[in-house]
């Protein structure tokens, strides 16, 4: 039965044996840069050493079995079934059935324009007219499947998209002129001048002096 | 994160492939080409996994396997040579890389790097570029659209919305 995301503890697993496209996705999925992928990997991983036996039992956390044991009791997700969003937990595919297409309000093309006015500079216009095709010319009329779905931030290392992945992912906008400075200042001053080294130097040397003026007011008094 | 992840950012509601489209419509808008922002619809689900291997038309191919590829895709010829038509921005080589006109037509009717002694026109145009005018049916849509500017933003628009919708059944 399939189990839903977001358990307690932020962890999310399946207590379904993964299907060959899910499988297909940890391996064909580019590394995007984002850690969610990486995770999402390794889940499916997880859930393969899980329904293969081959992890033990006993180092499975108390919480966590008493987890897949409600899970895997029989009622539990009949009523979530229903408010479940169609397709949510299906096998995924590369198909876009189902879509109810609609044109923008006169708002919502208002904001449609700003947001696409912050965010793609007009070097980036012809890559972005790229993108489109290659997304949806995996369309094919006979099978009905691809086509534009997205799909395309799965397909960026292929040799067709040579250069749209460099083009869709901009360099970082963190200036690394600040850090080069601090590194510049620090390696560049005598240790004695760092912040932390003359705070220790000033606190040694005012000790001193207390040390002296209480030995000549008061010798024999001992200090720490 | 990518640019279309950066738009998901501001406009949560939108599907990644649905801001793939605005995102098209708004780089010919820019560039001077027709206005498709508007006209494109939204509302796309995302696929979780890659589409099938081996779909993209290679830069090989003669004018005629071209036709065939974008006909398994649902296109007709007129609509292939429209959607062709946006190799005018971009690095090509056909006219100003952010000046989205008909140049391209033009200049694959003057073959331009044919000429043996100009180096950067040698360069413009991919092999599947220079190949379009080799067959009758594809050379009469690009005769058209050389010579009528209009008539290219026109058939652009209907085949760019087709493209836009397809898999969207």
């Amino acid at each position: 039965m399939p189990l839903s995301r977001g358990l307690p503890g932020g962890r999310r697993c399946s207590a379904r044996p993964p299907t060959r496209a899910l499988a297909n996705r940890s391996t064909e999925q580019p590394n995007l840069g984002g850690s969610c992928r990486g995770r999402r990997a390794d889940h499916v991983r997880e859930t393969e050493h899980v329904a293969g036996g081959t992890r033990d039992p006993a180092t499975v956390s108390s919480r966590r079995s008493a987890l897949l044991a409600l899970v895997s009791s029989a009622g539990f997700f009949s009523v979530p079934a229903i408010v479940r969003p169609p397709g949510a937990l299906a096998a995924p595919v590369a198909v876009t059935r189902g879509a109810t297409l609609k044109s923008l309000s006169g708002a919502e093309l208002a904001s449609v324009l700003t947001a696409l006015q912050d965010t793609i500079p007009p070097s980036k216009a012809p890559v972005m007219l790229r993108l489109i095709f290659h997304d949806g010319a995996t369309y094919r009329a006979a099978s009905k499947d691809g086509g534009v779905n997205g799909s395309i931030q799965y397909e960026l290392d292929r040799p067709e998209s040579f250069g749209l992945k460099r083009a869709l992912f901009p360099p970082p906008s963190v200036s690394y002129v600040p850090y080069v400075t601090y590194v510049l200042y620090v390696s560049s001053t005598p240790l004695t001048h760092w912040p932390l080294p003359r705070i220790a130097w000033w606190l040694y040397f005012r000790r001193r002096e207390c040390h002296q003026a209480v030995a000549k007011q008061a010798p024999g008094v001992l200090l720490c | 994160m990518s640019v279309i992840k950066q738009l998901q950012s501001k406009l949560p509601g939108y599907s990644f492939a649905d801001l793939v489209v605005l995102a098209a419509a708004y780089a010919v808008k820019i560039t001077n080409g027709p206005d498709m922002v508007s006209s494109v619809r939204v509302g796309r689900r995302d696929a979780t996994a890659a589409d099938p291997v081996g779909r993209m038309p290679e830069e090989t191919l003669s004018a005629a396997g071209q036709v065939k590829v974008f006909a398994e895709m649902g296109f007709s010829t007129t609509e292939m040579i429209a959607l062709l038509g946006s190799h005018t921005i971009g690095q090509k080589g056909f006219g100003g890389p952010l000046e989205f006109d008909n140049v391209y037509y033009q200049s694959l009717l003057q073959r331009p790097w044919e000429k043996k002694d100009d180096k950067m026109a040698s360069m413009i145009g991919l092999a599947s570029d220079r190949v379009l005018p080799d067959l009758k049916e594809t050379r009469t849509v690009i005769e058209r659209f050389a010579g009528d500017q209009a008539a290219f933003f026109r058939e652009f628009e209907g085949a760019f919305v087709k493209l836009s919708e397809l898999g969207c059944d």
